[in-house]
């Protein structure tokens, strides 16, 4: 089953361009009540929240948090958001109350 | 018993790099991440123990943070395995560091123990749920040391053979064989399309598959053996309860990717996978495979559709196998005769080759079911297909599962 393989490694990949850093993920923990209001098409703020010890990356809605990121490439975006780059989140689905966006950097 | 609020599911096993070609997939889980996600998504509390890299380490630790109910006890590594699929039907290139670390040690009420490549977890726990996770040697969960008072396995048919080193035995003889090697108080067997089956008590009972518009396959199994072990010992009572959960909840994961939260898994009905008694009697339906193999991406896939369907337990006719290039005195009635004879009829449509669709034609006029594979092609150009009652999926693997089902059904 397991094995060496010359290919195809895992790691972070070094994707630290933040004018070209793009990419899909679904919105980790949202807020029921503010996804009711989310349409496929809206454009959602994307920030840095305190949490404890550790700044997060939230997806925001007229400055109330939908939800959280987590996906692989979040510390590629903190880093991006604290150099000074603005990023949106673009919605492309809210099938049963899970909301799919494409996270890019802000026109 | 504990509450549902205060009952904790620790989970050990692996978290891993995913990367797949197509459709397109790059996230950080691997079995034991996927069952932390799928059982926070029913509302359970988590703990996750497993070997991190740094950027796993960092991954999960935003999960946990948006997740209260998400807690981790990380060992750290330097380089998580990651896997790479060009399908998720295909076998994947692994990158393994090549290091075995001591095993995690995991003492806790209830367990959900995965197999791994990079370690062990020895467990001890009132209530165990184990998952061996391997093709080809899958290990005893006492091997180690582990112990539970209640154990339950959850395997695929053929870790089951390779458990009690006896692939010929049947379905029901084997399981009984499993649950009394292994001491196990449930054993759960799973069977592809004819979904799974359950020792419990002595007794053995089937539990449907299910179908649904789309299949992605990365991870269903992980989603199953989460589902079954929060709902069995979540209420510590019957396995059956559980494993029909499980099976609805796979067939959710499969069709959007995500596991589903409990009220998602309540409205949620989908078709259960019909299995004709010629099937179940052990008839293997033949599978015509019509496509073109004319340049090395044609060639290979068609090799991979062969594949994929044999190991799911069909019977395939391929024209670039079975009979090969030739004029067309020498090829066509064999293909024509091959087309007459099988049971159903898989179609690789991209690239509208002349031959593919005349043996689509063939088939349908004669009333042959077919599945047609057809991710890039104009939906006018499909239009004779559609109206003729062609399955068509634009994405690979859910047209390889429409075929098995077709198949099952006949």
């Amino acid at each position: 089953m397991s094995g060496m393989s010359s290919g195809g490694g895992g790691g972070d990949s070094g994707r630290n361009n933040c004018a070209t850093l793009a990419f899909r993920t679904q919105i980790a923990t949202p807020n029921e009540e503010l996804v009711k209001l989310i349409s496929i098409g809206d454009v959602l703020q994307v920030g840095l929240v305190t949490q404890g010890d550790r700044r997060l990356v939230a997806v925001l809605r007229d400055g109330q948090i939908v939800g959280g990121l987590a996906s692989r490439e979040v510390n590629a975006l903190r880093s991006c958001l604290d150099q000074g780059y603005f990023f949106v989140a673009q919605v492309l689905s809210t099938d049963d109350g899970e909301v799919l966006v494409r996270v890019v950097p802000a026109p | 018993m504990s509450t549902m609020k205060q009952q904790k599911f620790s989970i050990v096993g692996g978290v891993y790099y995913e990367r797949c070609m197509k459709p397109s997939w790059d996230d950080i889980y691997g079995s034991a991440g996927r069952a932390a996600a799928a059982i926070t998504a029913m509302g359970g509390d988590v703990e996750l123990f497993s070997y991190v890299d740094p950027v796993v380490q960092d991954v999960l630790a935003d999960r946990a943070a948006w997740n209260s109910e998400f807690k981790t006890t990380l060992t750290l590594t330097s380089k998580s395995v990651a896997f790479d699929y060009h399908h998720g039907l295909g076998n994947p290139s692994i990158a393994h560091p090549g290091l075995l670390h001591p095993p995690l040690e995991v003492q806790a009420e209830r367990v959900l123990r995965f197999g791994m490549l990079e370690g062990d977890a020895v467990i001890d726990a009132e209530y165990a749920v184990y998952d061996p996770q391997d093709a080809t040697n899958p290990r005893p969960f006492h091997e180690n040391g582990s112990k539970a008072q209640h154990l339950a396995l959850v395997l695929n048919q053929q870790e089951a053979g390779l458990l009690v080193r006896d692939k010929q035995l049947k379905a029901d003889t084997l399981i009984k064989a499993v649950a009394e090697q292994e001491k196990a108080e449930i054993v759960v067997m799973k069977r592809g399309p004819l979904g799974c089956m359950v020792w419990e008590n002595g007794m053995v009972n089937a539990i449907p598959a299910y179908r649904t518009d789309r299949v992605w396959k990365i991870g269903s199994g992980d989603n199953f053996a989460a589902q079954f072990a929060y709902q069995w010992m979540k209420r510590g009572g019957y396995a059956i309860a559980g494993a029909m959960l499980a099976s609805k909840a796979t067939a959710y994961y499969c069709q959007t990717r995500r596991p589903p939260t409990t009220k998602q898994l309540e409205e949620f009905s989908p078709d259960q996978v019909t299995v004709s008694s010629k099937f179940e009697s052990g008839y293997r339906p033949l599978v015509y495979l019509a496509g073109p193999f004319f340049t090395l991406a044609q060639l290979w896939l068609i090799e991979q559709a062969r594949d994929n369907l044999i190991s799911l337990g069909l019977r395939v006719f391929s024209p670039f196998h079975d009979v090969g290039h030739g004029s067309a005195e020498d090829v066509v009635q064999k293909d024509i005769e091959a087309i007459e004879e099988c049971d159903l009829m898989f179609a690789i449509f991209d690239g509208l080759d002349p031959g593919t669709i005349y043996e689509v034609g063939y088939a349908r006029a004669i009333k042959k079911p077919v599945v047609m594979y057809c991710e890039n092609e104009s939906k006018e150009d499909q239009k004779m297909m559609e109206g003729s009652d062609c399955q068509i999926s634009d994405d690979y693997v859910t047209a390889i599962y429409k075929t098995l089902w077709t198949a099952t059904s006949l």
